[in-house]
């Protein structure tokens, strides 16, 4: 966990500013990809939600503000870029447009945008869910999306040569999954976001893509893995192995696999790619 | 693009089997694994595009002149890349025919034969590939050519469509038979792609809808939001990622390069 990278011996990124949401946890899946976009050159901005102090939520995956300095300082040493972090609750217009200027303030610029804040923690039966939690969710995973691809959209529009928009959805994106039902329609409806996204703002030299992980080995993938084992009645380790028996490649995601995807995306040899959803689950999801 | 191949880069020291490597985004994808630093034996019918090509980037580039519905042609065109490379690391599956074809007009000969060569082709020499890196047993890459019209149907297309779809899915089937032995198997699915082959499509359609080539060009090129026909770089820079170590949890994928053309 915020362990630093090596740096890569192909630095497809230097100068190039990344901006990166819901970062702030060490072990997540936003450091994985903050890790690797610096190791790789890049200046990258770590925003997360201000004021993530309450214990009861570190463990399920929100960020706490000693948890973004870690973050911070070991994706400082993966690369020649700077680093810096943002606070930001990305239900909020005027956190998101205030992020927004900070960074091109800082950096005088923006490349690229990795939407990678999400909540994954508000599950329950579809019959229990209640309205503030349904509400939460959509927020946060989908309204928080459109805030922050709307602000650095207009920003790359003004600076005129493009610009790269990654979303991280998830398998729910494409399958629905029990007790998870508004997780599920805000994933999907992510990918609809981003189709229509990409429609769009192609004719502004922005691609606008979606990467879909399946289970991935995070402090959220482990409270998530302890959930659903519980709620099917199952013991953790069945429940793991009959996820293990449904992936073609036989293990669960890594952080890395879903950075790798995002820097494919970010970089000139997706030049053409735009719209897609693209699955990162070992085969487990095919559509 | 230089011939002079990347040190150290992505596939520095692997060996690449591509078919329909001849022209457009076979050639591409040829060029680009050179590039990226691999050795490549590029299959095809067309001898003379295979000894351009060859030219090219001696020594970097070996040719094979084969059918792939030939089951001898390509069983030996792949021992001759083991012979010479020590293996095969990545399998690039780009041959393919098209044509226009009215369902009304269409005869069953035309059926099976683009059936033969876009489907029966592809299992060929995904099963030569395959084989082949079984026996070495450390792994690989078969990318398989599917296309944006293997996701969709197209109007005057059917006998493509139905090809490219199943080889999207039969490509599937490949991916979850094949984990067990670390083999990836994925698909690329083009958009408009300006190529030889894309030629051919333009004529074709102006002929039968009696426009000129521009009038064609500028209907196509109106469904693209990214504003422009796509490249066989555009191809060969994602089919060269889905062959490195960073795509490494990635099987039985569909990969579209198509400029956000609808739909897909």
């Amino acid at each position: 966990m915020s362990e630093p990278l090596a740096r890569a011996e192909h630095q497809r990124f230097t100068n190039r500013v990344v901006l990166i949401t819901g970062a702030g946890r060490p072990g997540g899946l936003g450091e994985g990809i903050a890790l690797a976009f610096a190791s790789e050159g890049a200046h990258v901005v770590i925003a997360d939600v201000p004021g993530a102090s309450v214990s009861d939520v570190a463990e399920v995956g929100l960020a706490r503000p000693d948890d973004l300095a870690l973050v911070v300082t070991a994706v400082e040493a993966s690369g020649e870029g700077d680093v810096i972090s943002v606070a930001c609750d990305v239900r909020d217009p005027e956190q998101v447009n205030r992020m927004v200027a900070e960074v091109v303030d800082r950096f005088g610029r923006i490349d690229v945008l990795v939407n990678n804040a999400g909540i994954g923690f508000v599950m329950g039966p579809l019959v229990d869910v209640a309205e503030a939690d349904w509400d939460l969710v959509l927020d946060v995973n989908l309204k928080g999306v459109f805030l922050c691809t709307q602000a650095v959209a207009r920003r790359f529009i003004e600076q005129g040569d493009g610009g790269r928009v990654i979303t991280i959805a998830s398998q729910a994106a494409k399958s629905g999954f029990p007790f998870a039902a508004a997780y599920t329609a805000s994933k999907h409806g992510v990918v609809g976001f981003t189709r229509s996204a990409a429609v769009e703002l192609g004719q502004h030299g922005i691609t606008v893509n979606a990467v879909c992980p399946n289970h991935v080995t995070t402090g959220l993938g482990a409270w998530q893995n302890e959930y659903f084992s519980n709620a099917l009645g199952m013991s953790l380790d069945d429940y793991l192995a009959a996820m293990k028996s449904r992936i073609p490649l036989g293990r669960a995601g890594l952080p890395h696999d879903t950075a790798a995807a995002c820097l494919f995306l970010a970089s000139s040899d997706s030049n053409y790619i735009t719209g897609e959803a693209l699955n990162v689950s070992g085969g487990e999801e095919y559509h | 693009m230089s011939a002079e191949p990347l040190v150290g880069g992505p596939h520095a020291g692997k060996s690449v089997v591509i078919t329909g490597g001849a022209s457009g985004i076979g050639r591409g994808c040829a060029e680009r694994f050179v590039r990226d630093g691999a050795r490549v034996l590029v299959i095809d019918r067309d001898e003379v595009g295979l000894a351009a090509l060859a030219s090219a980037y001696p020594g970097r580039v070996l040719t094979a002149v084969a059918d792939v519905t030939n089951e001898e042609q390509i069983e030996a065109a792949f021992d001759r890349a083991v012979e010479a490379f020590g293996g095969i690391d990545v399998c690039v599956n780009n041959a393919g025919i098209i044509f226009v074809a009215p369902l009304v007009d269409t005869t069953a000969d035309e059926w099976r034969r683009i059936l033969d060569v876009n489907v029966v082709g592809v299992a060929i020499a995904s099963r030569a590939a395959a084989r082949r890196m079984i026996e070495a047993g450390r792994g690989g890459v078969i990318i398989n050519a599917s296309s944006g019209a293997g996701r969709h149907g197209v109007a005057n297309f059917s006998q493509y469509c139905a090809s490219k779809a199943a080889v999207l899915i039969m490509s599937q089937s490949f991916a979850q038979e094949l984990a067990p032995h670390r083999i990836r198997v994925n698909v690329y699915t083009p958009g408009h792609i300006m190529t030889p082959f894309w030629e051919q499509i333009v004529g074709q359609m102006s002929e039968r809808l009696g426009k000129t080539r521009e009038q064609t060009l500028e209907a196509f090129l109106a469904e693209i939001p990214w504003g422009r026909f796509g490249t066989p770089e555009d191809v060969a820079a994602a089919v060269s990622w889905l062959a490195s170590d960073d795509a490494e949890f990635m099987s039985g994928q569909a990969l579209a390069m198509n400029g956000a053309e609808l739909p897909w």
